[in-house]
């Protein structure tokens, strides 16, 4: 008698089901439905900040490319000035790129924050006969769900906005309804890529976790932080140093957008050293002696990268901030005359309002990270919560480790973040000063003063925000299954 | 049904009822736990042996119905008094370790006596007493990610130790481990806990756990069904079951 096997079914109904799970986690006891609520709002203000960014530059891009208004009667005048509306775009693609990375922090923190909580589910259907690839999809699915539903009240949220900005001058010109409202193709790409973003990082995110019928296991990198970062950033500041120092604002287009790259890759290199500064630093804060500082050292000692992530946002600001603080760029309006004389005054102060502009989106984008993150760290950590809390820790421990861990990282950002700001503003400074103009440093100081007190206050927000779900989890008396 | 303690009760409840919603888990179960006593709870799922257990920690507190811990009566107590009270007093040995991953096991296991304001470097070497004691110095500076389970349950019970404490609640310690590792694990938490003359209340599914247990008490529908004394040398060689209805 022969057996023969028979070629099991492909699954069906995968997104069926994958709706249905995401219905059960509204059910659930565990602040599920809250961080499902989280997740879409971090899609949300991604989506709001990307389409108004981006509708920022486009609006630069019309005012460059087709002039209207004073800047049409300045060119007239004076074709040279073609410059300046050329700048500004290029300082909106820096300000874009400025913006990029906390969005895809932000993304990413969003597709982890809606994995959590699944992956056990995961691990059961794994049980139950659906394959890796299954899994994978209906994962996809579920983000899918979460991306399109953020960015769709991010799209309305930009929309109810984006009638706000009239009230601002740019370019000596006030800033139009129509010249912030996109092409609805433009938005539906600005969201496609939202939804692609979020789905990559979903993707990513799984590949960290391995999800077998036995359950949840994650793929643990190897904590310790190479020395060749240290090593890189050194080289990047000396090489990228000395053609930042020879910066010549006078000189071509092309040696300018050189400079500018330079620049953008110098901003960069505090994301190669920051994870191998905090792993050290923690490495010290592990020896103090109190239990509170040992645990939130040794957290960031087992995870300065994703440590670093979620400050990077934050150093990126500060860094902006340090640089305006030694040099306030303004246009200086006193050898124009005519029309350029009205434009260049108008204009005196666009840089100033535009990088308190970008901070704003940055901050903001920043404390949602924030709170993304830890939200999703209490409910990773739920059941130790609970076993900490069984075993008679003090009230509020784990939440003190979680203040510490958050703050640690948050003032060394702040620090190293203006410290390699002013250090690229001096060649700057320098080149002003060499020239008899000794810039007012004043309201630079200021917006630096603003960008740290404003990124306190909404991490401790975000910091504060989690408590509720920290004691909603405490006092959750749940049946064990035993 | 209650069996009497010679010693002074370290643990007492009177008529304690607790119910999760709708759901009645203990309806009004009185027990007293004696000083180095130790106690098995065992019965069916869902019969509330992990909610006495909570109650007799104070974790949970009872609807109706006193609990005394260490001669203080705790059911009225707030939260943070019962978890100072816990700290001080208790230790505690969970199924699955729940150490914390980013310490090394030094760390995890002077955890409790740092909470308490000891200072670092005597609650280390409190540490390294209680991890060389039961054989795991090597092990002092690894992560929980590097050891066996094993390894981990037992710096789980060097932790529950350190403090010294009167009581040690323990929940289903073993449940989480192969058989021959599991029954390392309980040896080490019994005798460790006779040898310092620490309480010790330990639920289990396991009959063969239980037998290292003094005394044995059977809950069932949220009542104590049976509370017995068992000889330890003799039940611990005996492969026979104490009672049939007991196995699971």
């Amino acid at each position: 008698m022969s057996t023969t096997l028979v070629a099991p079914p492909r699954a069906q109904g995968l997104g069926s089901l994958a709706l249905q799970l995401t219905r059960a986690r509204f059910s659930s006891k565990e602040g599920e439905s809250l961080l499902w609520v989280s997740a879409v709002g971090a899609y949300s203000i991604v989506t709001a900040t990307a389409l108004t960014v981006t509708a920022g530059t486009v609006m630069f891009w019309n005012r460059w490319k087709h002039p209207h208004g004073l800047i049409a009667e300045v060119l007239a005048a004076d074709s040279t000035f073609d410059a300046l509306p050329m700048f500004y775009f290029i300082l909106a693609l820096i300000a874009c790129a400025l913006v990029v990375p906390s969005a895809i922090s932000l993304a990413s923190g969003a597709a982890v924050l809606g994995a959590r909580g699944r992956e056990r589910r995961l691990a059961t259907l794994r049980l139950l006969g659906l394959s890796s690839s299954d899994v994978t999809n209906m994962t996809l699915v579920d983000t899918m769900i979460q991306a399109s539903i953020g960015a769709l009240i991010g799209a309305v949220i930009y929309w109810c906005t984006h009638g706000l900005w009239v009230n601002l001058e740019m370019l000596g010109m006030a800033i139009t309804a129509d010249e912030m409202t996109l092409s609805w193709w433009m938005a539906l790409l600005v969201c496609a890529a939202v939804v692609l973003l979020g789905l990559f990082s979903s993707w990513r995110g799984l590949r960290q976790v391995r999800i077998s019928p036995l359950g949840v296991a994650r793929l643990s990198s190897r904590p310790a932080i190479s020395w060749w970062r240290m090593v890189a950033f050194a080289a990047i500041l000396v090489f990228g140093g000395i053609i930042w120092s020879s910066f010549d604002p006078k000189a071509g287009t092309g040696q300018l957008l050189i400079t500018i790259a330079v620049l953008m890759v110098l901003v960069q290199s505090l994301n190669i050293v920051g994870p191998l500064i905090l792993q050290q630093i923690s490495k010290l804060f592990a020896a103090l002696p109190t239990p509170t500082l040992i645990w939130a050292a040794r957290r960031i000692e087992t995870s300065p990268k994703a440590t670093w992530q979620r400050v990077s946002g934050l150093s990126l600001l500060s860094l902006i901030g340090g640089f305006v603080a030694i040099m306030p760029i303004a246009i200086d309006s006193s050898s124009a005359t005519g029309p350029a004389a009205t434009l260049t005054e108008a204009a005196r102060w666009d840089f100033s309002k535009g990088t308190v502009i970008v901070l704003a989106f940055g901050l903001l984008l920043t404390a949602v990270s924030v709170f993304v993150s830890q939200a999703s760290g209490v409910l990773e950590r739920a059941e130790q919560s609970r076993s900490m809390h069984k075993m008679g820790a003090p009230d509020g421990f784990s939440m003190k480790v979680m203040w510490v861990e958050t703050l640690g990282p948050f003032a060394l950002a702040i620090i190293l973040g203006p410290l390699m700001g002013m250090g690229l503003a001096y060649p700057m400074y320098q080149f002003a000063a060499s020239r008899g103009y000794a810039p007012e440093a004043s309201t630079g100081v200021l917006i630096m003063a603003a960008v740290l007190v404003s990124g306190l206050v909404l991490t401790v927000a975000a910091l504060a925000f989690c408590h509720p779900l920290h004691h909603r989890i405490l006092t959750i008396q749940e049946r064990v299954n035993d | 049904m209650n069996t009497t303690t010679a010693t002074q009760p370290v643990l007492q409840t009177h008529d304690i009822t607790k119910s999760f919603g709708q759901v009645p888990a203990l309806r009004g179960v009185s027990l007293t736990v004696g000083a180095g006593e130790s106690v098995a709870i065992m019965g069916p799922s869902g019969s509330g042996k992990s909610t006495l257990l909570h109650c007799l920690s104070g974790v949970l507190t009872p609807e109706i119905g006193q609990v005394s811990f260490c001669g203080e009566e705790i059911s009225s107590m707030s939260d943070r008094r019962r978890s100072h009270l816990r700290l001080a007093n208790a230790g505690f040995v969970f199924q699955d370790g729940q150490l914390i991953p980013e310490l090394s096991a030094r760390e995890n296991i002077a955890l409790p006596l740092m909470l308490t304001g000891t200072k670092k470097s005597k609650a280390f070497a409190a540490a390294d007493e209680v991890i060389g004691r039961i054989g795991l110095i090597d092990l002092r500076n690894r992560r929980p990610g590097d050891m066996s389970g094993g390894q981990a349950q037992r710096i789980a019970i060097a932790r529950a130790m350190v403090a010294r404490p009167k009581v040690i609640f323990a929940d289903e310690p073993s449940g989480a481990l192969d058989q021959a590792t599991g029954h390392e694990v309980i040896q080490l938490l019994t005798t460790t806990a006779r040898m310092a003359g620490t309480t010790l209340v330990m639920v289990t599914h396991d009959i063969n756990v239980a037998r290292w247990c003094a005394r044995l008490v059977e809950i069932r529908d949220g009542l104590v069904h049976s509370d017995r004394r068992l000889d330890i040398e003799s039940s611990k060689n005996n492969n026979t079951p104490i009672h049939e209805e007991v196995m699971l």
